[in-house]
């Protein structure tokens, strides 16, 4: 019995070993490519009519797998735990519209950048002139947990971060003057101003890339990645993906 | 696993556990208090204030406790044209939600206190409401000790919805570190020692208010 188990073991070992040599791509092009989002952030990924994840990282990680040759699966969880996630190995990229930060590059690659933006500051009309993150001291700041956002707003001297789970519960918290101003990206602040008309952008903070996060040891699903997306943007493709859902 | 990272954080999760103690302490004080007001009207003789008071048990218990949190913090300063701070909207949801449980625990606690007693009470010449005072309610809370206990312990696991509403509780604190770190579960196991340390003390206090108060 103990033999069968150490053999068992030993088995299982030579397994993960072996498929750690052969890299991440030869598991990817068996079980599909799998995809971690956040389906809560607009234009990015939400939820249609349909409950069907849809968005700018959607269709692009579609028109990537393509170039790849690999099947794509969408996992839809919480934004905070994606990264865990991508450690854990329950996933293979994260597409969720995540900024490349220093800090998250310390536990993951990231792709070539594939969009960029803008963090900007959101508050109530009647707020006016909160323009630069100095005009936020004292000032309790909604932001996402575990967002870029949130990292920025931790850096403003004597403001208050209020991080909620959702970006819509920060915008919701600033809307009912629970919170004076948030930090957000501008595609996402811009799709939500339209429900609330009484929110405005009246402050344009630092540029911010998106990239694709993947595990450190499948440099070769990175380059495969990188390659797809300079193919996209030679091609028109991904200037297209751009205009249809940033417009 | 990654132990340092717990003692590296460890002042801040304490932090967030005081917040925790502080929040289920109040809410529990104001819980209590207005719970008897509710039982006592559930047991009024007037009609219309006993069927008020079930409405109002039925309402608090048949809804979960994270909507109406949403409710207090995003609704209230609707209404006010006002906000108010994380932490009343907390404690607020949080005692209305205590008080429809304690409401019922203390109407079996009350109910279950021999008719008799009243009784002999009012035909002693006092009036209803020093039977009530003297007679019938120090012995009912003595029987639903071991209930109320029940309720803060619940009331102070709860209280890691309070998170949701950017209140850095026990819970908030460590979603805080591990959204930092990518290391979820170190603080999560962390935290659930602390939970568990906090509830062991509550219970432990209880047994020896119960010893203390038994009836010979």
């Amino acid at each position: 019995m103990k033999t069968t188990r150490t053999t068992l073991a030993l088995g299982l070992c030579l397994l993960v070993a072996h498929a750690g040599a052969q890299g991440c791509m030869a598991t990817i092009q068996k079980t599909g490519l799998n995809i971690g989002t956040s389906p809560d952030y607009p234009p990015y990924e939400s939820l249609d009519a349909n409950n069907k994840i849809v968005g700018f990282d959607i269709d692009l990680m579609t028109a990537i797998a393509k170039q790849m040759n690999v099947k794509v699966n969408v996992i839809g969880q919480s934004f905070d735990g994606l990264i865990p996630a991508l450690l854990a190995r329950k996933i293979d990229m994260i597409a969720a519209g995540m900024t490349i930060t220093d800090e998250r590059k310390k536990s993951v690659n990231f792709s070539l950048p594939y969009f960029s933006g803008q963090n900007v500051i959101v508050v109530r009309k009647e707020n006016g002139a909160t323009r630069t993150l100095a005009n936020l001291s004292g000032k309790s700041i909604a932001v996402q947990i575990g967002s870029a956002q949130e990292k920025l707003a931790q850096g403003v001297k004597g403001g208050n971060v209020k991080s909620y789970n959702l970006y819509t519960d920060a915008a919701l918290a600033v809307q009912t003057r629970q919170a004076d101003a948030m930090i957000v990206a501008r595609p996402v602040a811009q799709q939500f101003l339209k429900t609330y008309p009484d929110l405005a952008i009246t402050g344009m903070l630092n540029k911010i890339d998106t990239g694709l996060a993947i595990r450190k040891d499948c440099t070769d699903v990175q380059n495969r990645v990188n390659a797809a997306i300079i193919q996209l943007r030679k091609s028109g493709e991904m200037d297209a993906l751009v205009a249809k859902w940033f417009k | 696993m990654d132990f340092n990272l717990i003692w590296q954080n460890l002042p801040y999760l304490f932090q967030g556990a005081a917040m925790t103690v502080k929040i289920t302490a109040l809410s529990l004080v104001f819980g209590v208090l207005l719970g008897t007001l509710v039982a006592l009207a559930r047991l009024s003789p007037l009609r219309w204030l006993s069927a008020l008071a079930l409405a109002y048990i039925e309402l608090i218990r048949g809804t979960p406790m994270l909507v109406q949190i949403f409710l207090i913090f995003f609704g209230l300063p609707q209404l006010l044209q006002h906000p108010i701070n994380e932490f009343l909207a907390g404690v607020i949801a949080f005692s209305i939600n205590s008080s429809a449980y304690v409401a019922e625990i203390v109407r079996s606690g009350i109910q279950s206190i021999a008719r008799g007693q009243t009784e002999a009470s009012l035909s002693l010449g006092f009036t209803p409401t020093d039977t009530l005072r003297y007679i019938v309610l120090p012995q009912a809370f003595r029987r639903v000790v071991p209930p109320l206990v029940n309720e803060a312990i619940s009331l102070l696991k709860n209280s890691s919805l309070l998170s949701a509403i950017a209140i850095v509780e026990l819970t908030r604190a460590a979603q805080l570190v591990s959204s930092r770190t990518f290391r979820p579960f170190e603080m999560f196991l962390a935290i659930s020692v602390m939970y568990l340390i906090m509830t062991l003390s509550l219970s432990f206090v209880a047994n020896r208010i119960e010893k203390r108060w038994r009836v010979a």
